[in-house]
């Protein structure tokens, strides 16, 4: 059996719905319950908060994670980033207000929910500044003045024009990976690797389906 | 830095030990690694940088393999076998001062190219795990030449080079996406050579387009048979796998590498390879291979599985002032008859004290009264009041009432 551990909400929906178009049978609704898994039990889900997926990996409970590459680079994970699933896919980016001179700024205050990546796009850029984390609703930074401008992820920019904000930079894409814990990888690898194979293929499943 | 706890200090000791004992038994003799050593940039990636008075620069001990050679080399005139206990300094931007202080201990074996000594290095390690009670894992083996060649036959550019060190760290194909078909389909071989060492050399040799590539993973081959010869106890049966993506974070490895992880915890707990251009850093020239254990991690393991039991304190003995030389008898007493005793005069905040570690950790808490003794036993959760004559006579017929552990 392979446990994996999957980030809550739409990325393990997305990832469960890959995995019915493979004909792996899950049982609808059985995602509700925190640890569940599939018909034939060869397959066990554990339902987690994205920041965690890694820990669980890391620590070999589970041999897969699914989460995105947002977390593992925060989490500075240390394990095999096997396959980019394209669930999620988005853009972390530097925005602000359109009238924050940015580029003409020695030192800038960023709000984000990623301070490492924050910090090392600064670092980058040669930027001096300082980097407050925030949990949630970053785009509220600028607003309320508690930062100049923030890094986040941004899919259709809705939520950043909603408050007024713009695309400054684009930092990097972001996605959805399948992650595995080194020594579950070469343990369980017959097995790990059917199942990438497939999910590799699931295009061309879905066409054959179709 | 680095912070032990008594219990893991015990158990570092124990596995210190164990080490000690195994390589003793093999004829490695100890050998002593200097704190300080002349700073050399391609040898002390990671390391601590101290400007002596002379106006020396000094690396703090990161790695104990290359002061362990530079302390050997003078007497190397053949084959050596040598093991070391150190701590070592690293730097570690995730650590609260940057820095991270661990232990490390580790056999290396001098002045033999054969891949005998590559097979008893990579075996006495896994001894050293086995003893430990760190049985469930898994030991990949690799050859840092076999890779590098290969890499460097499908004529990359310095600015991918970092692309193909994460797709091998990673194991992802996504780091290689933007290379060429050819190149893209060669890693992602390459990738592939992971698993079943018959498999995976059989995979390897239609890859291996020259003499030295084919020599390496017969080299492979021999290092495998001989593990198994050597290993009478069949601690590595089914547990050995190649991975040829297999590489290491120091640079000065040239041949066969190693690594054991622990299938329990998914973390490394011994790793290390051939590293035959070492000496000439010191000006000699002599082949060698070592592995080390990464204490850290194998005590995870033996707390996870709790595979060994740390020896407790059997008593504390409480006593008010008045009562100060009856209860120093009473301690004595219990020492001459091999208990361990803590001796305390009654804290002033008994009740809070008692939930202290200091007390938690032994077995029983003696209460010295006048006339009586009560015994909290924390192990069978029970309190009673008995004599100390009494208690004398129940130790001495049954002294195993008494929890040695």
């Amino acid at each position: 059996m392979i446990t994996i551990a999957l980030s809550k909400g739409r990325v393990a929906n997305a990832f469960l719905e890959k995995l019915r178009v493979l004909g792996i049978a899950i049982e609808p609704g059985s995602e509700k319950s925190l640890q569940f898994y599939d018909s034939s039990m060869l397959l066990k889900f554990i339902l987690v908060k994205a920041d965690d997926v890694p820990t669980y990996v890391q620590s070999a409970v589970a041999e897969l994670g699914v989460v995105g590459s947002d977390v593992l680079k925060e989490y500075e994970f240390d394990g095999y980033e096997l396959l980019d699933l394209k669930i999620g896919s988005c853009k972390l980016c530097l925005a602000g207000p359109a009238t924050h001179a940015y580029y003409e700024k020695t030192w800038v205050t960023v709000a984000s929910k990623y301070p490492k990546s924050t910090e090392l796009f600064l670092k980058n850029s040669g930027k001096l500044g300082t980097v407050i984390k925030l949990n949630g609703s970053v785009e509220l930074g600028p607003v309320v003045g508690i930062s100049d401008v923030i890094v986040d992820l941004v899919e259709s920019g809705r939520t950043l024009r909603d408050n007024n904000l713009i695309v400054i930079e684009e930092i990097e894409d972001v996605s959805t990976r399948l992650i595995s814990n080194p020594v579950a990888y070469k343990t369980k690898f017959e097995a790990i690797n059917r199942l990438i194979e497939r999910l590799k293929n699931i295009e061309k499943e879905i066409l054959n389906v179709q | 830095m680095l912070n032990l706890n008594a219990n893991e200090f015990t158990l570092t000791n124990h596995i210190f030990q164990t080490l000690e004992t195994i390589a003793k038994s093999y004829g490695y003799e100890a050998v002593f690694t200097e704190t300080f050593g002349k700073y050399n940039h391609k040898m002390d990636t990671g390391a601590v940088k101290i400007m002596a008075p002379s106006g020396d620069l000094l690396s703090l001990k990161s790695d104990p393999t290359p002061h362990a050679t530079k302390q050997i080399a003078p007497l190397c005139d053949g084959y050596l076998k040598t093991y070391y206990k150190s701590s070592i300094v690293t730097l570690d931007h995730k650590a609260p001062i940057g820095l991270k202080e661990s232990l490390q201990g580790g056999f290396e074996y001098y002045g033999n190219s054969g891949t005998e000594s590559d097979a008893e290095i990579i075996l006495l390690n896994c001894m050293v795990l086995n003893k430990l009670g760190v049985q469930n894992i898994h030991l990949d083996i690799g050859h840092i030449f076999f890779t590098a060649e290969l890499i460097k036959s499908l004529n990359f550019s310095d600015t991918d080079l970092p692309d193909i060190e994460k797709a091998l760290r990673k194991r992802s194909v996504e780091s290689i996406k933007d290379l060429s078909l050819h190149q893209r389909k060669s890693l992602e071989k390459l990738l592939a050579l992971t698993g079943s060492p018959i498999e995976v050399i059989k995979k390897a040799k239609t890859l291996a387009t020259t003499p030295k590539l084919v020599e390496s993973l017969d080299q492979l081959e021999s290092i495998i048979n001989r593990i198994q010869d050597l290993d009478s106890e069949q601690i590595t049966k089914n547990k050995i796998a190649l991975d040829l993506c297999l590489t290491h974070p120091k640079s000065y490895y040239t041949g066969p590498l190693f690594k054991v992880y622990s299938v329990d915890t998914g973390k490394t707990v011994a790793q290390g390879g051939r590293y035959d251009d070492l000496s000439k850093h010191f000006g000699y020239e002599f082949e060698a291979c070592g592995g080390a254990i990464d204490i850290k991690n194998i005590i995870e393991v033996i707390k996870m599985k709790n595979t060994m039991t740390i020896d407790r304190t059997n008593f504390v003995l409480i006593y008010d002032e008045e009562l100060f030389s009856p209860a120093l008898d009473f301690s004595n007493w219990l020492r001459t008859k091999g208990f361990s005793v803590k001796f305390n005069l009654r804290p002033k905040d008994y009740s809070i004290a008692l939930q202290s570690d200091y007390f938690k950790s032994v077995n029983q808490i003696l209460d010295f009264n006048d006339g009586f003794i009560k015994v909290i036993d924390q192990l069978k959760n029970e309190t009673y009041r008995i004599s100390p004559d009494a208690l004398k006579s129940r130790l001495i017929s049954n002294p195993t009432s008494i929890s040695i552990h």
